[in-house]
């Protein structure tokens, strides 16, 4: 089995206590190795006989799949040997097939496309700035910062964070675009549209409006003259107390409150949800999952092996926590404690395929809205017909391609305010991307959608 | 029947010269001749479970990406342009350094000097990036801090893309003129100190003896430098661009070249042999022209100095 991690210290302890439980049930062990993102796709190429790996949407599961680099998990297969997984319902197994072919098995646990600011609650007070309740309010309070803390940048992004602000930009106008991890796409789709028309995100007028104020943003000084250059992660300058803000999902807002509040509890670091309009989306489950190796010599065992990993509480809690009593205590109100230096920290060892929401988990410690922001992002939650639909771009890669290096070269620099003037930059891109091809790639996802939605 | 006589009497009479050049030979079979076979790849579409020889052909539409993306032009231009820089700059300081070197007199100066020049060689440009946006940096950079020291005004390098040739150009200088030059030092040691000492003796000065003596025997170590780096000519070199420019996007009008241009291309995409192997190509079969015709036209002026 390949996982793409880096590991864990105690992982091996893990491993043969899993091979001790394998052995007993499906009279098989399993021999797990970590690799790298970079090594994961070579290791595809180079035509390696494995049994399962790790896959996911944003690993480009689908492209990966209709290369052939997985085996068919046809429904025999499936029923006789993971029928726990054969009787899963159809939506969350959904994320898993690929032209109407099953490659993988979906997580069991479903992850909102929520974000959330994570701010200083020392400057709050100190400088009266009210609760954060829009991108404006977010904007008065970066303000405050950028006015009074000489030494800081106010949300110090860097170069890869143009997608933060396009994602906030989607987020909060109930956009999203089809077949694509993220708002980088120049055709989006309104939500509330219930013929799913696709349409160019630049011919908003709220696009418009978005941009100039990035750039009002930007010409005031709250993040640096050169972000595009910058290299420094946004959390890495937080706790080093170089920047206000981060903007982060739920999971990633409790990293940073965890390890902030120990560090510096008189920081007061609060968090507020960042969509503060809209309907809320989810991912598809396939944001993480497992396949069968296209050579695989042993499909049944890996399956009967993923079966108990998903759904068997031994299994799961093994692998995503470790042993009890020394990697994880549960406390009386059922969370979770991890001691101090954790071997086995949670999160680490690429077991990201099997996590299953029965049996994760709240970490104790969490910070204290969490429960409240989570209900929010269930209780906004609207199902989106097209969350599994990926496009299959083998005719029109070089079209995707150059559309994605335009975004970069173009649309995300506009997204951080760096452009002189916002309404010739749009056309300037707009012009771009239609000498790339951008009709015809919005020809054919509209095809695509239809023909999807017609087979679902 | 004579041919294969005299090959298998030359085999015979150099059997120790022939044992000594296997190993390089094999290296070449291994390491450049057997993968050249999977340019195909370039004209394919990868799939992982039929492998390079067996994935479907579709011609020559994973050249495509790169010739619409409308930047073929520019990013030929600015590689070609760097290039150019590099070796015109390059093969002067270079030159101009061995030369002092060798003219320098103090043993100690000489060997201090020459490994400070060497030692950046050894600096990845994963750091030099790192220190260049030290320095640069507008809010907090070393150079802008020491301009509002001095009551200046700050600059705000990054977002002035004109500049960069000339940074790029310098850090280059910076980091390779010690290596580089070992090779001149080389070939200025090898020279026949009989020539300077009649030059002595009929009291050329030391600028004469550069002119006269020591640059006209350098020639044919130039020449055959320059035609080596030529047919690299269409590469750009990855680490350096990408490392000083990274994905400023506002500086990539001046700084992109090919091989920036494609990795971010591709980076974002799922892996896909087929188009960076398209590109690739494209580079070398441009080099390996721009290769032969040179080695062809200095053959013709003069064919000593031809590489073959």
């Amino acid at each position: 089995m390949y996982l793409p991690s880096d590991g864990a210290p105690d992982a091996k302890r893990i491993h043969e206590e899993l091979n001790k439980l394998t052995l007993k049930d499906i009279n098989a062990t399993v021999n797990i190795t970590f690799l790298s993102n970079d090594a994961y796709n070579l290791m595809l190429s180079s035509g390696e006989k494995f049994d399962l790996i790790f896959a996911a949407n944003y690993m480009n599961y689908a492209d990966n799949a209709r290369r052939g680099a997985f085996k068919e998990i046809t429904p025999e297969l499936l029923n006789t040997y993971a029928p726990l997984s054969a009787k899963e319902s159809k939506d969350k197994l959904a994320g898993g097939y690929v032209n109407g072919k099953m490659y993988a098995l979906p997580t069991l646990s479903a992850s909102f496309n929520y974000s959330t600011y994570v701010v200083r609650g020392d400057l709050m007070k100190k400088y009266n700035v009210p609760d954060i309740k829009s991108i404006d309010d977010f904007g008065v309070y970066l303000d405050a910062v950028a006015k009074n803390e000489k030494n800081m940048i106010p949300f110090n992004i860097g170069k890869n964070d143009a997608w933060m602000l396009c994602s906030l930009y989607f987020g909060n106008y109930n956009l999203m675009a089809p077949g694509l991890p993220n708002c980088t796409s120049p055709i989006a789709i309104q939500k509330d549209d219930p013929a799913l028309k696709l349409q160019y995100t630049f011919d908003f007028p709220e696009t418009e409006q978005f941009l100039k104020k990035m750039k009002q943003w930007k010409d005031n000084g709250y993040w640096s003259k050169n972000a595009l250059s910058n290299t420094v992660g946004l959390n890495d300058s937080f706790k080093n107390g170089k920047n206000a803000a981060v903007l982060a999902s739920i999971p990633g807002a409790n990293n940073v409150y965890n390890e902030v509040s120990k560090s510096h509890p008189e920081w007061d670091v609060r968090i507020y949800p960042a969509f503060t309009q809209g309907s809320i989306d989810r991912y598809s489950y396939m944001a993480g999952g497992m396949a069968l190796g296209a050579k695989s010599e042993h499909p049944e065992r890996a399956l009967m092996l993923l079966d108990l990993l998903r759904y068997n509480e031994a299994y799961n809690m093994l692998t995503q926590y470790g042993i009890e009593g020394t990697h994880y205590t549960l406390n009386d109100k059922g969370d979770i404690v991890f001691p101090a230096d954790s071997k086995y920290p949670p999160n680490a060892a690429g077991t990201w395929g099997w996590t299953n929401e029965t049996y994760t988990k709240v970490f104790d410690g969490s910070f204290p809205n969490y429960a409240a922001l989570t209900e929010d992002a269930k209780k906004r939650y609207q199902p989106n017909p097209l969350v599994d639909f990926t496009i299959d771009a083998k005719e029109i890669s070089d079209i995707t391609t150059n559309l994605s290096n335009l975004f970069a070269q173009y649309a995300a620099p506009m997204y951080m305010g760096f452009i002189d003037d916002v309404d010739t930059g749009i056309q300037e891109y707009k012009d771009k991307i239609k000498q790339a091809g951008v009709d015809k790639y919005m020809e054919t996802a509209q095809a695509q959608i239809k023909a999807y939605l017609n087979t679902k | 029947m004579h041919r294969t006589n005299s090959l298998l009497t030359e085999l015979k009479k150099n059997k120790m010269l022939f044992l000594m050049l296997i190993p390089a030979v094999l290296y070449f079979i291994i390491f450049s001749y057997l993968p050249m076979g999977g340019i195909i790849v370039a004209f394919k579409y990868f799939e992982f479970d039929k492998g390079i020889f067996g994935s479907p052909w579709v011609g020559f539409k994973n050249f495509a990406f790169f010739f619409q993306s409308g930047q073929a032009w520019l990013l030929t231009k600015n590689t070609i342009l760097y290039n150019l820089a590099f070796i015109a700059a390059g093969m002067a300081v270079q030159v101009g350094v061995a030369i002092l070197f060798s003219e320098l007199k103090g043993r100690h100066i000489k060997k201090m000097m020459q490994s400070s020049l060497l030692l950046p060689y050894f600096i990845s440009w994963v750091v030099v990036g790192s220190f260049v946006f030290g320095i640069f940096n507008y809010e907090f950079g070393s150079l802008n801090t020491l301009l509002k020291g001095w009551g200046m005004s700050p600059v705000d390098v990054y977002g002035n893309p004109s500049i960069w040739f000339f940074i790029i150009v310098g850090f280059y200088l910076w980091k390779l003129v010690g290596y580089g030059s070992i090779v001149y030092l080389a070939a200025i040691m090898g020279i026949n100190p009989e020539l300077y000492e009649s030059a002595d003796l009929d009291g050329a000065n030391i600028f004469q003896k550069i002119r006269h003596i020591t640059l006209p025997l350098l020639k044919t170590t130039i020449i055959i430098m320059i035609l080596l780096q030529v047919g690299g000519i269409l590469r750009g070199n990855f680490d350096m661009f990408y490392q000083l420019v990274g994905n400023n996007s506002l500086l990539f009008n001046q700084t992109d070249v090919i091989d920036t241009f494609v990795f971010r291309a591709l980076n974002q995409q799922g892996l896909d042999l087929g188009m960076p192997a398209a590109v690739g190509l494209y580079q070398s079969a441009v080099g390996f022209i721009i290769i032969v015709s040179l080695n062809a036209l200095i053959k013709k002026i003069n064919p000593d100095y031809a590489l073959f």
